[in-house]
């Protein structure tokens, strides 16, 4: 645990100084947004986490950091459980921080004033879709996002940004387009049915299902690449 | 005599090249010269001795361990120095510290400064705007702090200039004068293993062609010239890199069949570089 921790840690030291500004940028548009159209807005730039963390895969390539990765007392294994890690802690802190913006700015009620119509919209839909709520579907969806992305990167390279990033979204429509076709179910609606029966039967109990799920699935996305880690050489 | 890294048979495939039964041992307490042409196979050896490259077959051990078993144990004692800046460009020296000194339990940060002092590298600039020497001397500085006892340096003088190349040497030199400690050095640059080290392993075309003591190297070869119609044929049949010009020929021998030749041959001893250069002369003529 603590070789991962480290390797977390080294992960962070390596992106903060290409990441922070890109990251902050973005995420004070819809915070902008949030404040001023829907409070919902301010939630999404926790999406943006795994962009930031992209270029981990680029500087890793670029300055074939295999090389100190190999010199270090550190098993492959570990170095992709503490690239995904990383998401799971930096998309986290980023959630606690929309969480308590978005609540802000729910309060504050600037977006009222200045946009009526998503006011009344927001009114309505908050009395079932409620901040948490929407935060911890976002994190999850954000950690299926990244988990995929972070993996085909890890199968074809960084150079083939382009086909992780596409690839991910093809592999989750592709695959709800083909369990719709195949088994005749519309997966949006079931995983909503779900999600709605788990809530109607503990609010906590959907918490823990969704968080510790995604964090999961980052591991379970961590442990196929190692096999490609170890199988590219890297 | 005690081994700080054994290599058994060690066998990698890649499409285009492939390393065959490499043996070779380390004493400990010395300094072994990796010697070969480009593409002989020596970066290859080192990153199958780091596992970074998987090998097919063969056993590396590395203070009597596993590399790849015992692998955190073997790379706390080990440093690595390559051919080219292997951290991220972007960071500074103290943010190269930070990131890497929680890794090793034997990490003396006062070595690390005295030694960046030393070394007169500039704390304040990004490492990717470093000279080739400063980045050099960075990994050497990263590889002197955490007390290894076997450093491997990948082609380190490459693209240096002479006075880095010196200065890199008397480091080595100071390092290598503690008995613990042991060098592997893999060059091309044969003046730098001439001059400090103990052992000499050469490769060829991805195969051991001679492990042992650099003396013994030194003094196992003559470069033979003369007109090829006096050569006897014995003696052609023993020849290495064998290559007959407009004006004669030359070639490589065993010095123990120097006394055979005849008087019209003239022969002196082959250096490092003559050893070489015969050797891949050898090899392609084979293919």
């Amino acid at each position: 645990m603590s070789e991962i921790l480290k390797l977390v840690k080294m992960d962070l030291a390596v992106i903060k100084n290409k990441s922070v500004l890109p990251l902050v940028f973005f995420a004070a548009i819809y915070i902008f947004l949030g404040y001023f159209i829907i409070p919902y807005a301010v939630l999404v730039p926790v999406m943006f986490v795994g962009l930031a963390l992209q270029p981990l895969f680029t500087i890793d390539e670029q300055n074939d950091l295999s090389r100190l990765y190999g010199s270090l007392p550190v098993s492959r294994r570990n170095r992709a459980i503490a690239r995904f890690m990383t998401v799971a802690v930096f998309t986290a802190i980023a959630l606690v921080i929309t969480i308590m913006l978005a609540y802000h700015s729910a309060e504050v009620g600037w977006y009222k004033e200045y946009n009526k119509e998503m006011a009344e919209v927001y009114a309505y839909w908050s009395k079932e879709i409620t901040i948490p709520i929407l935060a911890c579907f976002i994190y999850m969806l954000t950690c299926l996002m990244v988990g995929i992305q972070f993996t085909l990167l890890y199968i074809f390279g960084a150079s083939k940004e382009i086909v992780a990033i596409i690839g991910a979204f093809v592999i989750i429509i592709g695959g709800m387009l083909a369990v719709t076709l195949v088994f005749g179910i519309n997966i949006v609606d079931k995983i909503a049915e779900v999600l709605g029966n788990l809530m109607a039967k503990s609010e906590m109990l959907f918490y823990i299902v969704l968080y510790s799920g995604s964090v999961l699935f980052l591991l379970l996305c961590a442990l196929i690449s190692s096999i490609f880690i170890k199988k590219r050489e890297i | 005599m005690e081994y700080i890294m054994k290599i058994e048979n060690l066998c990698k495939r890649y499409k285009a090249f492939s390393l065959k039964n490499i043996s070779f041992s380390l004493p400990k307490g010395y300094i072994m010269g990796f010697v070969g042409q480009n593409g002989s196979g020596k970066t290859t050896t080192i990153r199958s001795i780091l596992g970074i490259a998987n090998k097919d077959s063969g056993n590396i051990e590395v203070f009597g361990l596993d590399n790849l078993k015992d692998y955190r144990e073997v790379k706390q004692r080990i440093s690595v120095v390559f051919d080219s800046l292997c951290y991220p460009p972007h960071l500074k020296i103290k943010e190269v510290e930070a990131m890497l000194k929680s890794f090793y339990d034997k990490w003396d940060t006062e070595e690390f400064h005295r030694l960046i002092k030393k070394f007169k590298l500039h704390e304040k600039e990004k490492i990717g705007k470093f000279s080739k020497g400063m980045r050099m001397k960075l990994m050497v500085a990263v590889a002197l702090s955490h007390k290894a006892e076997l450093i491997i340096l990948d082609e380190p003088t490459s693209g240096l200039d002479p006075v880095a190349r010196d200065e890199l040497l008397d480091i080595l030199s100071e390092y290598i004068s503690d008995e613990n400690n042991s060098i592997l050095f893999s060059t091309h640059i044969t003046a730098d293993l001439e001059r400090i080290a103990d052992y000499v392993t050469v490769l060829n075309d991805g195969e051991v062609w001679y492990t042992g003591t650099k003396d013994e190297l030194m003094e196992k070869f003559v470069v033979i010239k003369g007109d090829a119609d006096d050569l006897p044929d014995e003696i052609f049949k023993k020849t290495i890199g064998f290559h007959n010009y407009r004006n004669g020929f030359e070639a490589m021998l065993d010095a123990e069949n120097a006394k055979e030749l005849p008087e019209e041959i003239e022969y002196e001893k082959a250096n490092m570089d003559d050893i070489l250069i015969y050797v891949a002369k050898e090899s392609a003529k084979n293919e």
